[in-house]
């Protein structure tokens, strides 16, 4: 995990967006497996950040298709929360609707459709605004690869990603970010009820919840208590 | 780079001093800033750092060191502790035609024992080296 300053980022993914629309909070990767007639499913849960770290702007969870190039951009699960002047101009260039508020987090629905297949969870980002969003460090951490399995006419649910800032402190015992991780949870009714809210009908009915396995995660990036 | 250096210099001259932000919300644009943390009631950690200048800016750390004791214990008065005095570069130097600018900052640290903490110096300095 690693800081980088920067705008870079905020910028090239506004710059994209310019280019190709606004960001929506899922983004398919480039490079998805062959689905030679296996059909597609559906995969959603929710990214927000935490009530804590109020100066967090960009959640971003990245995921590929086991069988993909892994040298083709991931796709991308994603939360903007606009932090200051700076974060509400670039705030329009992004389509991650607030779909819940709770007073330890926020954040967005993300739903994807995509082919029969194997993916795995393969990066986390999270962008830190401080200076009222005029600044940006970009924390980047591994999640390992976190298998999950999207099957044709099924529904994955994935769980509930919630961004926090890992607060350390300097030499002078000043407190310093000194990165940012996922915390976990299942939010499985509240989540299946804002995907119908989105005119999704799950089909079929049981939806295969694989939050409790990616609760038991404790690594950098993911982790299933509270911080 | 040269021209940005040369008109960066007022700005500089402007901000050149220390700056009441709090550095427990993060850093500032031009670095400087305050941190105050309670060890226990009237024992206080209190850290100054200077905005960046080409040159140092002691006295006016020092000043504010000063400044935010006083506050902090107020009319009783205070004793100082493990006071620390030191001038840092805060980023890598700009060099501009044959000058080299330095990013300086000032920064005094230390711990203001309040007179109406009701403890010693010894008693202080050792909860001071517990926390360290």
């Amino acid at each position: 995990m690693w800081p980088s300053h920067a705008l870079l980022p905020s910028f090239c993914l506004a710059m994209a967006a310019l280019v190709s629309g606004c960001v929506s909070s899922a983004r398919l990767p480039a490079s998805l497996p062959n689905g030679g007639g296996l059909g597609t499913g559906l995969v959603f849960g929710s990214i927000g950040i935490s009530a804590t770290a109020p100066t967090i702007e960009m959640s971003t969870l990245q995921f590929r298709a086991t069988a993909g190039d892994p040298l083709q951009p991931p796709g991308e699960f994603v939360f903007h929360s606009p932090v200051g002047t700076a974060g509400r101009l670039l705030s329009p260039l992004f389509d991650t609707p607030v779909d819940f508020s709770e007073p330890d987090a926020k954040g967005t629905l993300f739903v994807a459709r995509l082919p029969a297949g194997d993916y795995a969870l393969v990066g986390a980002a999270v962008e830190n605004a401080p200076m009222h969003g005029w600044a940006a460090h970009v924390y980047l951490a591994d999640p390992g690869a976190v298998p999950f399995r999207v099957d044709a006419g099924g529904t994955t649910y994935l769980g509930q990603f919630i961004s926090h800032l890992r607060v350390g402190r300097d030499a002078d015992r000043i407190p310093k970010v000194q990165g940012a991780f996922f915390v976990v949870g299942d939010k499985l009714e509240r989540d299946l009820a804002l995907l119908k809210q989105r005119g999704e009908r799950p089909l079929p009915p049981s939806v295969i919840n694989l939050a409790p396995r990616l609760m038991q995660i404790d690594n950098e990036a993911l982790r299933g208590g509270p911080p | 780079m040269t021209r940005r250096s040369v008109l960066l210099l007022p700005v500089w001259l402007l901000l050149a001093c220390t700056s009441s932000h709090d550095l427990g919300q993060g850093p500032s644009p031009m670095a400087g800033g305050v941190y105050r943390e309670a060890l226990r009631p009237g024992l206080h950690y209190v850290f100054v750092k200077s905005n960046v200048a080409p040159w140092t800016d002691r006295e006016a750390v020092v000043r504010k060191w000063r400044d935010e004791a006083d506050r902090l214990c107020g009319d009783a008065g205070h004793e100082d502790l493990r006071v620390e005095d030191r001038v840092e570069e805060e980023m890598p130097p700009m060099n501009a035609i044959v000058f080299r600018l330095p990013y300086l900052v000032s920064i005094r640290k230390g711990y203001a024992l309040c007179a109406s903490a009701g403890l010693s110096a010894q008693e202080a300095l050792r909860i001071i080296d517990a926390w360290r």
